[in-house]
């Protein structure tokens, strides 16, 4: 199941795996160092690389949402029988792709939400955006790119400089987003929505305040309208859109850690209440 | 009311013949040797024009179901809903047919206009 940038970290006792997806233009890469931590906790990592996603954009203009879905449907399926504990994950579009998994296979033993989005409405986007309704609605959106630009999703400025770098040699992320793929990721998020109370698996999310892509509204929404019992809701506030990079990625680390560890073997069924609103990590 | 109505016209046949004129010079911007902040700055122009466009084409057709030519306010309607009707089953595989219809619509949609202007 490996491609070239995708990775699995495995070892043969575990029992237990995570299924993660990289964000919208993004990589692998990006969720590299938070998996390996996670991975020396006892789970089995698997994270591939989306379809459209590679070195050129025009890859990525031809792949429509289903097929983000598809494609991450069918990797759940094929590792759920190899393991007592399967949970899926991701950041940015891999979150959204993360929920609406959750929303159709019940076994799911939960869900990692980080830096969800739902809605476009970071601080960062273009100030046309009021054209969005146009753009993305009508032929254009094959036409238009928006062009990556500081802070790149990230507070660091050391890692942003390695992030620069990598760039452009077209690892980590593509340089210019197509707005025909935020109209796919919108379209997946409309059916993700929708479908959103029938997810009962405990969810972590994780989510900066200063987020410059996706406010905080998209974690709130899922907060509020997923049906889970055990539901906890992370706030960041040292940190922008790509959170496991970021200044507070030991936290986010340590906390989905706990997450994973206090979740795992418990049934939606248990009456084990959790929800933690507003954890503001220091 | 019919004063506006044509006022409205004018404007709309005027953002028409820049927007047929804009969607055919894309053809030479949007190759592949062109840079891509060319090609999205050119975009976000179009997007401006196409808003304007159909502005004009709804204030046309609210004046015009006040004046004699209430009939072409359902034509017009159609010109602001086609658009997005292209939008919905365009593919990026199938660009440049897509494309084309669009540049037909406005054409269309431009002959219409002078049609209109003419008549009132």
């Amino acid at each position: 199941m490996t491609d070239e940038i995708g990775f699995i970290f495995k070892k043969n006792n575990n029992r237990k795996a995570l299924l993660l997806f990289h964000g919208l233009t993004g990589s692998p890469l990006e969720l590299k160092q938070y998996a390996k931590k996670i991975h020396r906790e006892g789970y089995d990592i698997y994270c591939p690389t989306l379809p459209g996603h590679g070195q050129y954009m025009s890859d990525i203009k031809s792949v429509n949402w289903e097929s983000w879905l598809d494609f991450s449907l069918n990797h759940y399926l094929n590792i759920k029988n190899g393991y007592d504990d399967v949970y899926v994950g991701g950041i940015c579009l891999g979150a959204v792709i993360a929920l609406a998994i959750a929303s159709e296979e019940e076994k799911i033993s939960g869900i990692l939400a980080l830096s969800t989005t739902l809605f476009l409405d970071g601080w960062s986007i273009p100030w046309y955006k009021f054209l969005f309704p146009v753009g993305l609605n009508t032929i254009l959106r094959y036409y238009y790119s928006f062009q990556e630009k500081e802070p790149y999703g990230i507070k660091n400025p050391e890692v942003r400089k390695k992030m620069l770098a990598m760039m452009k040699n077209s690892t980590v992320a593509l340089e210019y987003i197509p707005l025909s793929c935020a109209y796919e990721l919108l379209c997946l998020s409309a059916y993700t929505k929708e479908n959103m109370d029938a997810i009962t698996q405990p969810c972590f999310l994780a989510h900066s305040i200063h987020d410059d892509i996706s406010s905080i509204k998209s974690a709130k929404f899922v907060y509020e309208n997923i049906s889970s019992k055990i539901k906890e809701f992370h706030v960041f506030k040292d940190s922008y859109h790509l959170l496991t990079m970021d200044n507070e990625k030991e936290i986010l680390a340590k906390k989905t850690i706990d997450f994973l560890n206090s979740t795992s073997g418990v049934s939606d069924q248990e009456t084990c209440i959790k929800g933690v609103l507003n954890g503001i990590t220091s | 009311m019919a004063l506006l109505a044509k006022y409205s016209i004018m404007a709309l046949i005027l953002t028409n013949i820049l927007f047929v004129i804009s969607f055919l010079a894309g053809k030479f911007i949007y190759t592949k040797n062109k840079p891509e902040s060319l090609k999205s700055s050119f975009t976000v122009y179009i997007g401006f024009l196409f808003g304007f466009y159909l502005i004009f084409l709804a204030t046309t057709i609210i004046l015009g179901l006040f004046t004699r030519i209430a009939e072409y306010a359902a034509l017009f309607t159609l010109f602001l809903i086609i658009p997005f009707v292209i939008g919905k089953f365009a593919s990026y595989e199938k660009l440049n047919f897509y494309t084309n219809i669009q540049i037909t619509v406005l054409i269309i949609s431009l002959i219409s206009g002078l049609f209109l202007y003419v008549r009132i």
